[in-house]
């Protein structure tokens, strides 16, 4: 009994000595391996976890894109409503609506992917066709992003982007107000937004693209909206011709409080416009809002100013025109420029449109019904030269040059006019641009749509 | 109360006035009230309209053939401090406003 305790006991020790020397050398469980983030692509979008978005972007992202958003409708609805005759009121906002909706679906098919996939220094590619890139996983928490969106999901960037692409052939739609017919319209805003809007978006804003790797400066679009959109509408008004009665009787706008309503939606709405295409909620998106309230500002007084002097008094809609061209002029340097050169930049334009929408007006001889080549043509000219000028590395990270802004204005002008005019031949020998006679002294709303406001 | 040759020639320039230059005029008291229609008579020849011309000469003739009632209370907007405006004067210049060109 006492050999069997003793053996027991030594084993006990033994057992005991055997763990206190594992112990003393057990080593702590190895940490799971950190494999870093894959990076982003600088070329294609990019699928990445969630937790690399950032919340205040992504909010401050969709916000603009509601804000550009209402800039059309209502904004740019209204604006144009008010300065046609009554007959015309509600066939102008049907136009602005019904492109606002044909452009949204093009886009998903096509109208992304050629403005923003890498393809080549022209044109994207149809990689991103019906959005095919755009990727969210709620279980596996994985999203797509745009490379140059990095921190917001693409679906965000996609949408914004896609307020643009409706704006701008929205904006051609003054110039042919009160004259063309509603299927030649839809034909015309649908090619132009693929075969124009989309190559040029692509060259200035897609890293790829060869005015992008000219070093053009163009924050928020002065070229690719303004430039464009302005060019295109000259281009329509020299091709349908002019209305019934122009130079001879007084074409009396409707109503200049809708203008004014669809001036300030307008304004405010800019604040998404350029704060947005800082593509985050940070310090440039500040400023750039900074920068446009006072461009808006100065151009609405300098258009003001000069109207009192040539006419001998201000009108509303003279305001209302001004601050728009303050607003299309700032578009291109709002990321680059400070506030100094901010209010220069919007007194140069109130002027310059001033002289655009009226005496331009009369030596070109087209009837642009509503001015979108004197207002957004002209003021997108300024603004992108003036980009040139004033940039600052400080606030843009990079200098400007007049000589490359001026490359992009004219070429751009060159494309948008010369595509412009071909898409508008075409249309007119399949369908037709403009109404009858008829139709234009009854008025588009009874005539195109079986509607009149009484 | 105008009698309804005036008011039917008043209601017929009160539709052309709204198609032609957006002008919304009283049709009663345009019917009534030979201020009032000299005021509209001036408007219209103002234009380059040639029906509102005519439409015009036609109130005039109606209101120069009526047997007018009894002038009812001015109403405040259509008070005018100068004297009755003859119906012949002449039309001052069209206006140049918004004519090939909306700024």
């Amino acid at each position: 009994m006492t050999r069997l305790m003793t053996l027991a006991l030594r084993t006990i020790a033994a057992l005991a000595l055997s763990l206190g020397v594992l112990c003393s050398h057990a080593q702590p469980a190895p940490a799971p391996t950190q494999t870093p983030p894959a990076p982003i692509s600088q070329t294609h979008p990019t699928r990445v976890d969630a937790a690399r978005i950032s919340a205040g972007d992504t909010a401050w992202m969709i916000s603009a894109t509601a804000l550009v958003l209402l800039m059309t409708i209502p904004g740019l609805a209204l604006f144009y409503a008010g300065m046609v005759r009554k007959k015309n009121i509600l066939a102008t906002m049907a136009q602005t609506f019904a492109v606002c909706a044909l452009v949204s679906v093009l886009w998903c098919v096509a109208g992304y992917s050629l403005s923003f996939m890498p393809g080549s220094p022209w044109i994207g590619d149809f990689s991103a066709s019906f959005l095919d890139t755009v990727y969210f996983n709620k279980n596996s928490a994985q999203l797509s992003v745009h490379h140059l969106a990095p921190t917001v999901p693409e679906s965000v960037f996609v949408m914004f982007q896609l307020s643009f692409a409706i704006i701008t052939p929205a904006l051609i739609a003054g110039a042919f107000a009160e004259r063309m017919r509603f299927s030649a319209m839809l034909w015309f805003m649908g090619l132009w937004s693929l075969l124009v809007y989309a190559p040029v978006a692509h060259s200035v804003w897609e890293p790829s693209g060869w005015l992008a790797q000219q070093g053009i400066l163009d924050f928020a679009g002065g070229t690719v909206v303004h430039i464009n959109a302005g060019i295109a509408g000259l281009v329509a008004a020299f091709m349908l011709g002019r209305r019934i009665g122009f130079g001879q009787e007084a074409l009396m706008p409707s109503n200049l409080g809708y203008t004014m309503i669809g001036a300030s939606l307008l304004w405010v709405g800019w604040m998404g416009f350029n704060g947005g295409s800082a593509g985050a909620a940070d310090g440039r998106a500040g400023y750039a809002v900074l920068v446009t309230q006072l461009a808006a500002a100065s151009a609405a007084l300098s258009w003001m100013l000069a109207e009192w002097l040539v006419r001998g008094s201000p009108s509303l809609l003279g305001l209302c025109s001004g601050a728009v061209a303050g607003l299309v002029a700032i578009t291109p340097a709002s990321g680059f420029v400070d506030a100094r050169s901010s209010l220069l930049i919007g007194a140069i334009a109130g002027l310059g449109c001033y002289w655009g929408a009226t005496a331009l007006k009369r030596v070109l001889g087209a009837d642009d019904s509503l001015d979108v080549f004197g207002v957004h043509g002209v003021g997108g000219l300024i603004g992108a030269v003036l980009t040139g000028a004033f940039a600052s590395p400080t606030i843009g990270g990079v200098p400007g040059s007049v000589l490359t802004q001026a490359i992009g204005a004219v070429s751009t002008l060159a494309y948008s006019g010369v595509m412009s005019a071909a898409i508008l031949w075409l249309v007119d020998l399949f369908v037709g641009l403009r109404v009858t006679d008829g139709q234009e002294r009854a008025g588009l709303d009874r005539s195109l749509h079986g509607e009149a406001v009484e | 109360m105008p009698n309804p040759q005036s008011l039917a020639v008043a209601a017929h320039l009160h539709v052309l006035l709204r198609r032609h230059i957006a002008r919304n005029t009283d049709v009663e008291w345009l019917a009534a009230n030979r201020d009032y229609a000299a005021e509209i008579h001036r408007v219209c020849i103002e234009t380059e309209f040639i029906d509102l011309h005519e439409w015009a000469a036609k109130l005039v003739a109606a209101h120069d053939i009526a047997q007018l009632s009894p002038q009812p209370a001015l109403r405040p907007a259509a008070v005018r401090s100068e004297p009755a405006i003859s119906l012949e004067r002449h039309a001052p210049p069209p206006v140049k406003r918004y004519v090939a060109s909306l700024r």
